[in-house]
């Protein structure tokens, strides 16, 4: 360690915060509304739309006003500094907050308290007036929870890889008129009530008659869906 | 706070701190478009994370499943199609 310092903690481990250190700290939160679900589509829908800097590593993380409600993304796309995504939540309307964290270099330094910069490059690397990306639980999959450490404290869910899928069957012969199309769209959700982050496939079945197919909500894709608890006491 | 670190506003509320644990970012990885794996290094009692990132100009579909046992960070993929990510990794 060439600059910085050292904290020992309360569970005995010492926390290094020197040159090399890494982190996103909180860009710009806000808060919206999920639009009312209808019976075509019992998602509640809202599209975020932010302005960032550069093309830093921009992390979401949402927190329902009801932390009850099971809230996710389908996905993000970016044009220039301009990034989209796309968040939905099983009914509607449903509000939340949002908090947007992103490199620290696109963030104005505060004037009050301790910082750290890399000698090599006199890059900014800490500052104790940035609210930093605090992880406090990670989650895999649908359909699960796992708890964290301290229920008082309060939590949003940051994606940390959005999952969904999308399928489509016939149900009668295409050439028969009307056609009939069900399509099946399964949206990972997430959320964090009384300290436990949990997730669920949110479903949603459709089914059409033609003329027309369901509408396509844009995005077919599969991974694995993946959360963070993010601890934003006081952000 | 038995240990640890805190400083305050000039009006006397909590401007930062760390008493347990402190997340920062170790690096990243490529997973172009074959499976693969890399090996968190060991950072004592810290627990770490990932963040899947996808270029935007690349269609959603085809992106790898992720999974974490013990420090691996691995990645497969399941489709036909394929759609490479940069895995951010980080402890907490």
């Amino acid at each position: 360690m060439a600059t910085g310092f050292k904290v020992w903690t309360n569970n005995g481990s010492i926390l290094t915060i020197d040159e090399s250190y890494e982190n996103l700290s909180l860009h710009s939160s806000g808060s919206a509304q999920t639009s009312a679900a209808t019976p075509g589509a019992s998602y509640g829908l809202y599209t975020l739309s932010l302005s960032l800097p550069s093309a830093g590593i921009p992390q979401l993380a949402l927190r329902a006003h009801d932390p009850s409600q099971y809230i996710g993304i389908v996905g993000a796309a970016r044009s220039g500094g301009t990034y989209t995504f796309l968040i939905r939540t099983q009914g509607g309307p449903v509000a939340f907050d949002w908090y947007v964290f992103t490199i620290p270099t696109d963030i104005a330094p505060s004037t009050v308290g301790l910082k750290v910069w890399r000698p090599s490059d006199g890059r900014l690397v800490f500052d104790t007036g940035m609210k930093w990306m605090r992880v406090a639980g990670q989650l895999l999959g649908a359909d699960a929870s796992v708890g964290l450490a301290d229920p008082t404290r309060t939590y949003a869910v940051a994606y940390a890889a959005a999952a969904m899928n999308q399928t489509r069957q016939w149900q009668n012969w295409p050439e028969t008129n009307p056609a009939v199309v069900d399509q099946q769209t399964n949206i990972i959700g997430a959320r964090v009530l009384g300290g436990v982050l949990s997730s669920m496939s949110m479903r949603v079945d459709v089914t059409q008659s033609s003329p027309g197919t369901p509408a396509d909500i844009g995005y077919i894709s599969n991974g694995v869906a993946a959360f963070l608890a993010l601890d934003i006491t006081g952000y | 706070m038995a240990t640890g670190m805190r400083v305050w506003n000039p009006d006397g509320s909590i401007k930062f701190e760390v008493t347990t644990r402190l997340t920062r970012l170790l690096g990243s990885v490529q997973t172009g478009n074959q499976d693969g794996f890399i090996d968190i290094p060991n950072q004592g009692n810290q627990i770490f994370f990932f963040i899947i990132s996808i270029d935007p100009a690349q269609p959603t579909r085809g992106i790898p499943v992720i999974g974490i046992s013990g420090n691996r960070l691995s990645w497969t993929f399941v489709e036909n199609v394929r759609t490479a990510c940069t895995l951010y990794y980080g402890l907490w």
